[in-house]
């Protein structure tokens, strides 16, 4: 008998086992308890979907050429300072959601409650922009724009 | 003491550290199975339909391998292997999310977004972890297939 039939084999199916536990376990719990989730969620309308939960406004990719050209909104990069340092839409300004509460004092000198602002971060992958508009809401501000398609959407449509 | 009860000592530390990890950071996921679902799809990284199958069933996994480490014994080499293998995806998880520039929370052992930035030092945390689930493995090994037939005592 080699090692292979006497020894991985049965630890094979001591892992199927476990795996088998967890998998019972997990299905009764996500069956049975007030918390469970749906097994299968549409990822890429998350975002999208919090937006509207939140009742945030979101804009499209030609409203915001239209927002960017006129300079009628403030601009925040939601990103890392390394990603908004390779490349940003016009006029953005870097503040990064990870170190909102460090670095957003830097612009309360030139913000007021009904300022307009709009909010990006990589693209429809990430939420970093509309965790930093819930953000700012929380400040007062009150005229919030998120764009979803974000730096990955803007940087596609200039190729 | 001598190198027997050592080893013996070792691999209890081993098993205590593991095992209490695991099941630690099994707990808030199943408490907050969306939160969770939250936290790994923030990694940019595991495709759509496998988030919330894998945000269900892996807290469950972590809860049944830290009891298995802990109280069976005939089972425990097949736990560290699993713990082994979860070990090296958050790892590989976690260095994919730094070389990628993204800054966002582990998700290891809290659903909190801002609880512990992905880092080097959650790497090296997982190097120990991995070390101390090889100690595990060969201890427990060494005592299923310790009889001279080579098969479970």
């Amino acid at each position: 008998m080699s090692v292979f039939t006497t020894r991985l084999v049965p630890l094979g199916l001591r892992v199927a086992i476990l795996l088998a536990a967890a998998g019972v376990l997990g299905a009764l719990a996500n069956t049975l308890l007030p918390m469970r989730i749906a097994w299968v969620e549409d990822w890429s309308r998350y975002v999208e979907a919090r937006a509207f939960s939140e009742q945030l406004t979101l804009a499209p990719l030609e409203q915001v050429r239209e927002l960017a050209a006129s300079g009628s909104h403030i601009i925040f990069d939601a990103r890392s300072l390394a990603d908004y340092e390779e490349g940003h839409l016009p006029g953005a300004m870097p503040l990064p959601f990870e170190d909102v509460d460090e670095q957003f004092f830097q612009y309360q000198a030139i913000l007021f409650p009904e300022q307009p602002i709009l909010t990006y971060c990589s693209g429809v992958e990430c939420d970093d922009a509309i965790e930093l508009a819930i953000y700012l809401r929380k400040q007062g501000f009150t005229n919030l724009v998120l764009y979803v398609g974000g730096w990955d959407e803007w940087q596609k449509s200039e190729e | 003491m001598n190198n027997s009860t050592v080893w013996k000592v070792i691999a209890i530390i081993s098993r205590l550290i593991v095992a209490v990890v695991f099941i630690g950071a099994a707990i808030p996921k199943i408490m907050h199975p969306h939160e969770f679902a939250v936290a790994i799809f923030r990694y940019q990284a595991a495709p759509y339909a496998t988030i919330n199958i894998g945000a269900v069933f892996m807290p469950w996994l972590e809860i049944v391998v830290g009891l298995t480490i802990l109280f069976w014994g005939k089972f425990r080499d097949a736990a560290a292997t699993i713990t082994f293998g979860m070990l090296t995806v958050f790892t590989v998880a976690i260095a994919s999310a730094i070389f990628r520039g993204i800054d966002i929370g582990c998700g290891c052992f809290s659903v909190n977004p801002h609880a512990q930035a992905v880092g080097w030092l959650s790497i090296l945390r997982n190097l120990v972890l991995m070390a101390l689930t090889a100690v595990i493995f060969y201890d427990a090994w060494k005592k299923n297939y310790s009889t001279p037939t080579g098969s479970l005592p």
